[in-house]
């Protein structure tokens, strides 16, 4: 049990240290400038005390000390998206299968019942793809105020107008 | 018969889904909408949420982790900071960080953009311009629970 607390404490150290850290290049991804607006990038580069900001349409330099954040664009939201509507189709076939048997008294074949469940299932899973893989993810590779930002498990202990209490957050 | 229904049903259930978003408008004249003006020595920092996506999910408002209020569709908030380095976060069903370095004498606009979520609406806080600002501030209400200063 020691060890693995020790093991996880030293996993949110490095990672913490990690994110102190300009890094030298980024393929895809995004900035938050000093001043709350954000960029995003196809390519990143680091050059002395600058970075060279390659967008779609143009490419323009930036001091490093203008930057608070760097995101790293880490895939899309497909899997998710797919896994949760794919669920929701499943239970939503399930149950109108077994209703429509009950109130029309025929019983269908299990054959074409599970032709009906596999194939709105399917379809489901096909839409929460395509609606998940508009969505990018994205990860903090870089951010200015670390002690923030790196603790993304949070034990919180908020007095609120309404409630009060601890909270184990994880931001994602 | 009864099975068609339910695959129309699911079927347009799932176009809807995908059909909810905001529209970009062209914008041309801002309108005059009474904006407060920062104390001396402070800073404005208004988020507005001007869709209507996920109208009645509220999303939480923290400034460098303190909680300021909370926003429903078509509200807004504002708060009153000091100079300096702070974290804005708006939290839905995930939670969006922007850092920002704010000048005494300003107003920052910051636009929670709604997007549909597994569970419940997520969201994306963006900063905007004052001009923009201004448009999605006349279409919005006050919020009801928020705290006017740190």
């Amino acid at each position: 049990m020691k060890n693995l607390i020790l093991t996880v404490m030293m996993i949110v150290a490095i990672t913490e240290c990690c994110w102190g850290q300009l890094p030298q290049s980024v393929e895809k991804g995004r900035i938050q400038t000093r001043d709350g607006f954000s960029q995003e990038f196809v390519s990143l580069k680091l050059e002395g005390d600058q970075y060279l900001v390659q967008s779609r349409k143009e490419s323009t330099r930036m001091p490093t000390e203008e930057i608070m954040r760097i995101d790293r664009q880490s895939g899309s939201e497909a899997l998710l998206w797919g896994g949760a509507m794919g669920g929701a189709a499943l239970l939503g076939s399930l149950l109108g299968v077994n209703s429509a048997e009950n109130t029309t008294g025929i019983e269908a074949d299990s054959d074409s019942k599970a032709a009906i469940v596999i194939g709105l299932t399917g379809l489901g899973v096909a839409i929460g793809v395509l609606v998940g893989s508009k969505q990018k993810k994205y990860e903090t590779i870089y951010s200015r105020d670390s002690s923030y930002e790196g603790a993304r498990w949070q034990l919180q202990v908020k007095p609120q107008p309404y409630s009060a209490g601890l909270t184990l957050a994880y931001r994602f | 018969m009864r099975l068609f229904v339910y695959t129309i049903t699911l079927l347009l259930y799932f176009g809807l889904l995908i059909s909810c978003g905001t529209s970009k408008k062209a914008i041309e004249n801002a309108p005059n909408v009474e904006l407060v003006q920062p104390p001396n020595g402070k800073a404005v920092v208004y988020l507005i949420r001007p869709s209507m996506l996920g109208q009645l999910i509220n999303t939480k408002v923290e400034i460098d982790g303190q909680y300021v209020g909370k926003t429903k569709g078509k509200q807004y908030l504002y708060t009153v900071l000091d100079p300096g380095t702070h974290t804005i976060t708006s939290i839905a069903e995930n939670t969006s960080e922007v850092p920002i370095e704010l000048e005494a004498g300003k107003q920052y606009f910051f636009e929670q953009e709604i997007k549909m979520g597994v569970l419940k609406a997520r969201n994306e806080l963006v900063r905007i311009e004052e001009k923009d600002a201004r448009i999605k501030l006349q279409k919005c209400k006050l919020s009801k629970e928020f705290m006017t200063e740190l």
